[in-house]
């Protein structure tokens, strides 16, 4: 009985003071350490170019598989539009465009793994506002593809057009920009709408497929890219009204503007190369021959733009050589030479009529 | 006061003071990053327009409400479910826990089979099963409804049933009915009385005559007018639909919770003595009068409590809600508001907060309940009855 007594009222102070002294060392030795690897730009000391540089790769927050933007192929190697422009920033950085470590984030989740510095960059299919741009602590480093909002209907609905669509059932994801444009619109017209909210786009499709809902909307980009994921694709159209504007880009946490510069003039670096012909199938020839003293001051043959990045001369050049140019990569992923077949339209270089302007590299 | 005493005061003062050390270097932290990357804190974002709808509303709600108004529409969905199924899930319980008693084979077993297969299933493939599978392949589209005369619509939309509408006499009809309740119940409490002071007096048909009365009034009163659904372009332009979203969350929740309360339902009879049944059985009591004046007013004491505890996890599963776009507290609030806003702690801790209230609400009704019956032993026999 005493024993048992002793026993008892021992192993709780016993228990608790191990647990202390644990708790204590952990937090003196550990915390600190792991404060650089995770939650490293908290610190101010570190920019988020040296802690990349000293991680040896770029930590690139993805869509978890929107087919032309980022999805991972057969191999499980990540493609697509939005990844080539990860890959472009580790190309300029690292020189390598696979130094690339990759998180798939859902809507709900890209932010928040921004700004608590789970992710380096974010380039995933994100439209720039003024509430992120103030509220969210990010910034928008440039406009990757110009989009706006469509909507998705089957064939055999009679479904034509907007107007068609008083009181029908709608399908969107969670957490977006769509969500909310769809609901001004309707407001405005006075239509009745019901929404049914998804936590992805891929339910909210399968909504629509099945006929649970009467329309899918979303940015046009990505219902083209969801219809190719159908069983017959072609019992689905578009409805010809766009609704809103959603400019999608690369996105960084405020406060580091080296970080955010690096990546802007990545995608002006590639708008350029397109601009000036120089695709990653020239650009050793272009580097030695060309004349073009923007081409040679992008390459690195000349001037010293990169140091003021805090980057390597052959920055540019590697972008080219390892990713190609704006032209390539949007060919290769969402134009002619890719099931989705999405027209350049808006997205054409300024130069053939459209929105894409790179900016001077001088 | 003695050693322990003094040491388990010096434990827990100890354990206090690091839970708030903890506590202020994670606040302290957080509002050090917060406020080194401009995100705001507070919640006056509350009082800002939504903006986004929302499929299934219980009190009036548009796009231009506020998001305090959202949490209150997510929380009324959730609450809900919740209500929904736990009638359900008590329901099939007590009927299958009781099956799995039946001395017949085949009931017995088919119980058994109910109760292993469910159980061991994830309940968010319930949840899935019941939407995908069900919904959205299994059931006709909305134009090709499966029909029962005009009275019952299914389909991928959901089920729709017609709806009535209240009439002038509505009120009065409703001011009946509740009437006719009290009397019944008040009456059989009386009858409880007068058996305890061994008086017989028939009772019943007082009880059937309020029990009929709001029957024979209905088609004289006329209190409702019944609406059939009618298909337009898009919906069913009136009756009452239950969404596909809602139906998947009850109905996979109920079942699988009731597996568990089935058991409970079951340990709770055979913990019974033995001895219980036999002595009504020499009394002479029909077997459904053991079961239900004898068995199952013990049983109930041993089984309230953990049927409490799955009450409450078939509160906090209705989340699963989410991956079938049903519009509860955490879809709509941790979810859409949350992603609007940005607000990550405040939303965060206010549905942390709620889905604590709400169970802590449910385990005081529960108790309360659970303590009620226990007590009903001190009507036939106090303390100072016992001869000690």
């Amino acid at each position: 009985m005493i024993k048992d007594f002793l026993k008892k009222s021992l192993i709780l102070p016993i228990a608790f003071i191990v647990m202390a002294v644990l708790f204590v060392s952990c937090g003196a030795k550990e915390a600190p350490a792991a404060g650089t690897e995770t939650a490293a730009p908290v610190e101010e000391s570190k920019s988020t170019l040296e802690i990349v540089k000293e991680r040896g790769k770029i930590i690139l927050g993805v869509t978890a598989g929107v087919p032309g933007y980022s999805a991972p192929d057969s191999e499980g190697k990540w493609q697509g539009f939005d990844v080539d422009l990860g890959r472009a920033v580790a190309a300029a950085v690292l020189g390598d465009a696979d130094a690339i470590e990759y998180r798939p984030l859902s809507a709900k989740e890209r932010f928040t793994a921004l700004q608590s510095g789970e992710i380096d960059l974010l380039s995933r299919v994100t439209t720039w506002t003024a509430t992120r741009d103030s509220e969210l602590g990010v910034n928008f480093a440039g406009v990757n593809y110009y989009d706006g909002q469509g909507f998705m209907v089957a064939k055999d609905s009679g479904i034509t057009s907007l107007a068609d669509m008083d009181g029908a059932t709608i399908a969107v994801q969670a957490g977006t920009t769509t969500e909310l444009n769809l609901s001004d619109y309707f407001r405005k017209q006075g239509m009745e709408l019901e929404l049914i909210t998804f936590e992805k786009n891929d339910q909210a499709s399968a909504a629509l497929e099945a006929g649970r809902a009467d329309a899918v909307t979303s940015d046009q980009s990505q219902l083209y890219a969801l219809r190719t994921k159908f069983k017959e694709p072609d019992n689905f159209i578009m409805l010809p009204e766009v609704i809103s504007k959603e400019p999608l880009g690369p996105v960084v946490r405020e406060g580091d503007d080296q970080w955010f510069d690096i990546v802007g003039w990545t995608l002006n670096v590639m708008l350029n190369a397109e601009e000036y012909g120089v695709t990653s199938a020239n650009v050793d020839e272009m580097k030695s021959s060309s004349t073009n003293p923007n081409v040679k001051r992008m390459l690195g043959v000349e001037g010293g733009v990169a140091e003021g990045f805090g980057l390597d001369n052959d920055w540019g050049y590697n972008i080219i050589k390892q990713v190609g140019n704006y032209g390539e990569s949007f060919d290769r992923n969402l134009g002619a030479g890719s099931p989705l077949n999405i027209e350049r339209g808006y997205n054409a270089l300024w130069v053939d009529g459209g929105l894409q302007y790179g900016m001077p590299v001088r | 006061m003695n050693k322990t005493q003094g040491r388990n005061i010096l434990i827990q003062t100890g354990m206090i003071l690091l839970l708030l050390g903890l506590f202020t270097y994670f606040g302290y932290n957080y509002l050090e990053n917060i406020s080194k990357r401009n995100i705001g804190i507070g919640f006056g974002f509350m009082d800002d327009t939504a903006g986004f709808s929302i499929s299934q509303t219980l009190i009036s709600y548009t796009e231009a409400d506020t998001f305090a108004r959202t949490f209150v529409i997510g929380l009324l969905n959730t609450l809900l479910a919740s209500f929904i199924g736990i009638i359900l899930t008590t329901a099939l319980g007590f009927l299958v826990g009781l099956m799995r008693m039946s001395k017949n084979k085949l009931i017995s077993i088919t119980a058994l089979v109910y109760v292993e297969t469910l159980r061991n299933i994830p309940p968010l493939l319930h949840v899935l099963f019941w939407y995908q599978v069900v919904f959205l392949n299994v059931l006709p589209p909305f134009k090709e409804s499966f029909k029962m005369g005009e009275w019952l619509y299914i389909n991928v939309r959901g089920i729709t049933i017609p709806s009535f509408i209240p009439q002038q006499n509505a009120h009065t009809y409703s001011l009946l009915i509740f009437v006719s309740i009290i009397a019944i119940i008040y009456l059989s409490l009386v009858k409880k009385r007068m058996v305890l002071r061994g008086v017989h007096k028939r009772l019943w048909p007082w009880q059937l005559l309020f029990l009929l009365l709001p029957v024979i009034a209905a088609p004289i009163m006329n209190p409702y007018d019944m609406v059939l659904p009618e298909i337009t372009k898009f919906k069913f332009s009136s009756g009452m639909t239950m969404r596909p979203e809602l139906f998947s969350v009850v109905v996979a929740l109920s079942t699988y919770t009731s597996t568990y309360i089935s058991e409970i339902v079951r340990s709770s009879i055979m913990s019974v003595p033995l001895g219980q049944l036999e002595a009504a059985k020499s009394l002479g009591f029909p077997s459904w009068k053991r079961l239900q004046l004898i068995i199952i007013p013990q049983a109930l004491r041993t089984m309230i409590p953990p049927v409490t505890n799955q009450y409450l996890n078939l509160i906090k599963n209705t989340s699963l809600g989410m991956a079938v776009a049903y519009p509860d507290l955490t879809s709509v609030f941790a979810g859409t508001t949350l992603n609007q806003t940005g607000r990550a702690l405040e939303v965060m801790s206010m549905v942390m907060m709620t889905y604590l209230i709400i169970s802590l609400v449910t385990s005081l009704i529960m108790n309360w309940y659970n303590k009620a019956i226990i007590d009903k032993k001190g009507d036939l026999l106090s303390k100072e009855d016992i001869p000690l």
